[in-house]
């Protein structure tokens, strides 16, 4: 059982300016079930796209995504008649991920009831348990969400997407929005519950310090590419790619390389415009290590170390 | 069950700290009552009346609002303009809030080519102020208060598409539709339980504003001779027939015009009330 990523691509088309966003070149990826992929990068670079594509909100213009061997895009949808999805959704805003209008009891009881995950008789007790699950008192039930801290709605948040009942969660950085004092909170019971119910993460970030927390695998991106992939020790404590050691050392309490510096003085310039994709490799315009090479060839992953991949040629020597 | 009532009784509770708002509701409050006593027939005199004896006679005690060229009540004839007026531009604002709320919505959330659709044939509408559409309806319909009432609701069925349309575009953005997507919910269901809850507000005040300007688009088809058909009186259309004789019997002109500004303002009023009362970024906590 497995979650597979294989060449996909994705690309927006702005009718208005003509232009061609390259949002996704190809990306793979092989997710083992019960494992956490953690996803980092700098804004921009297509990690909510990836979630998007995951989830089967939006298609990809090129590759497959499956989980064991069918198509999520399909497999969301029919998956219901058996009772169960595949995959669902956790965003970054608490505050627009829940229906202002409806109460938070009802918000779970609907998906419950919609999809008949239970008995009818069965409905209220099933809610009160989710919430027990996500750590909320039961009488938060009869509150809507501007009753609740940014903290709460998350884990209702949490609690509707794990009411549907799926094998996979895909959490588009779920506590990057949240006060300092609740992140680490919510990050314990994300861990407790997939000890818990046996779940897969994809868990997107682009602080380091969260991805090192819950990850077992670590993906970088840039630019909607992959240039760095492999467990955490790999790729956080050992990294090879110039664009992986720029993010760790801006990291705020990295005990790894050097004193911290802010990502803007270990990384020169702005990333490029995904509309206009630099030659050869991506990163060259901002790498330290870049030869005239770098601008003619592209790079892809190619292993190092068993999993522990990178595409960058300066790794390979 | 409990919060329910809370939350109707929250926005409630805001309708009534706004002043313009609790004078609007006693404005039409009061128009409403009068339109209902002519519905139930306890006016002084039957409307169409002749009281050959008692031609063009000012206010009195026993024509409260004097008498007209052919000595009817004035008074009598003022409560079933009233009656007309409301019945016109209530069916015509429901028509065109039931048509325009369902096209707006579909439109702004299907987007894509049924949304430019919709909103070309809305633009067209737009175009033409809305008393000469109206007038061009209700020239090739007919005079019956139904055809003015469909003639009105044709003419703000655009303005509601509009006002459907606009919010459904920034709430279809917000993260919890998507999550809807995700987590299997009929696009059905999306539209009712978490799309139009969260447009609801904008339509509530412009069925208000909407009704006000049926009632003086009403006026202004009578007053032109093609809305309610003489003798059966209608406010517009006793304004029409005042004009000539308001130099020496004002009250024919006066106590109609009167009634048509109290329930427009009033409307107008209990609009502006509605619009603090329901958004809560206008509300002052
Ligand atoms: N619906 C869309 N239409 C057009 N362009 C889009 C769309 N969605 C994303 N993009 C573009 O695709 C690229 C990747 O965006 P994406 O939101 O996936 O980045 P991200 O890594 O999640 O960034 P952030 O950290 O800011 O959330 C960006 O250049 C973005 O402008
Ligand atoms: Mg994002």
């Amino acid at each position: 059982m497995s979650l597979v990523i294989e060449n996909v691509e994705k690309i927006y088309k702005i009718v208005s300016t003509q232009t061609v966003i390259h949002a996704l070149n190809g990306i793979d990826i092989s997710l083992p079930t019960g494992k956490t992929l953690g996803i980092v990068g700098e804004s921009g670079c297509g990690k909510s796209t990836l979630a998007r594509l995951v989830t089967g909100l939006e298609a990809p213009n090129k590759g497959s995504i499956t989980w064991n061997g069918s198509s999520v895009h399909d497999v969301n949808k029919g998956s219901f008649s058996t009772k169960k999805s595949v995959v669902q959704l956790v965003f970054q805003d608490p505050y627009s991920s829940l229906n202002p209008r409806q109460r938070i009891g009802d918000a779970i009881t609907e998906i419950v009831s919609v999809h008949k995950l239970v008995a009818k008789n069965l409905i209220q007790t099933r809610t009160s348990e989710l919430l027990t699950l996500v750590g909320l008192a039961d009488d938060l039930k009869n509150r809507y969400p501007h009753q609740l801290s940014g903290g709460q709605r998350q884990r209702v948040s949490i609690a509707r997407a794990l009411a549907a009942e799926p094998n996979l969660l895909v959490l588009d950085e779920p506590v990057s929005a949240l006060d300092v004092s609740v992140r680490a909170e919510v990050m314990n019971l994300l861990i407790d519950l997939r000890e818990k119910l046996g779940l897969t993460y994809i868990f997107i970030s682009h602080d380091l310090a969260m991805i090192r927390y819950i990850s077992d695998l670590v993906a970088v991106m840039y630019l909607g590419k992959i240039v760095e992939f492999g467990n955490w020790e790999q790729v956080i404590n050992n990294p090879k790619h110039p664009y992986t050691q720029a993010l760790i050392r801006a990291m705020p309490d990295h005990t790894i390389i050097g004193n911290p510096e802010s990502l803007a003085k270990t990384l020169q310039g702005e990333v490029p415009d995904p509309v206009n994709l630099p030659t050869g490799c991506a990163f060259h315009l901002r790498c330290v290590k870049a030869t005239p090479a770098c601008a003619s060839t592209p790079q892809t992953l190619f292993e190092i170390t068993p999993q522990h991949r990178v595409a960058c040629m300066e790794a390979k020597i | 069950m409990r919060n329910k009532e809370e939350k109707t009784k929250g926005a409630f509770h805001y309708y009534l700290q706004s002043t313009s708002g609790i004078v609007g509701a006693v404005l039409v409050l009061v128009m409403i009552i009068v339109a209902i006593f002519s519905i139930l027939g306890i006016t002084p005199y039957d409307p169409v009346e002749q009281h050959i004896e008692n031609i063009l006679q000012g206010p009195s005690t026993h024509f409260w609002f004097g008498t007209d060229e052919f000595g009817r009540d004035v008074f009598s004839r003022t409560l079933e303009g009233m009656r007309r007026s409301l019945t016109v531009s209530i069916s015509a604002v429901t028509f065109a809030a039931i048509l325009g709320v369902s096209f707006g919505i579909l439109a702004g959330y299907v987007g894509k080519w049924f949304d430019q659709l919709v909103t070309r044939v809305s633009d067209v509408f737009f175009a033409f102020p809305a008393i000469l559409l109206a007038l061009a309806i209700v020239a090739s319909l007919g005079n019956d208060w139904y055809d003015t009432a469909l003639a009105i609701g044709v003419v703000y069925t655009p303005i509601f598409i509009r006002v459907a349309r606009g919010p459904v575009l920034t709430v279809k953005e917000m993260d919890y539709i998507k999550i809807s997507r995700v987590l299997g919910f009929s696009s059905f269901r999306i539209l009712r339980k978490h799309i139009f809850p969260n447009v609801f507000a904008p339509i509530v005040v412009q069925i208000a504003l909407s009704l006000s300007w049926a009632i003086l688009t009403e006026s202004g088809l009578s007053f032109l001779g093609l809305g309610t058909q003489p003798p059966t009186p209608s406010l517009g259309l006793m304004v029409a027939e005042a004009q000539p004789l308001a130099a020496f019997a004002w009250w024919t002109l006066v106590f109609p015009s009167l009634f048509i500004t109290i329930v427009v303002v009033g409307l107008n009023l209990v609009g502006d009330g509605l619009r603090d009362a329901l958004d809560p970024a206008r509300r002052s906590s």
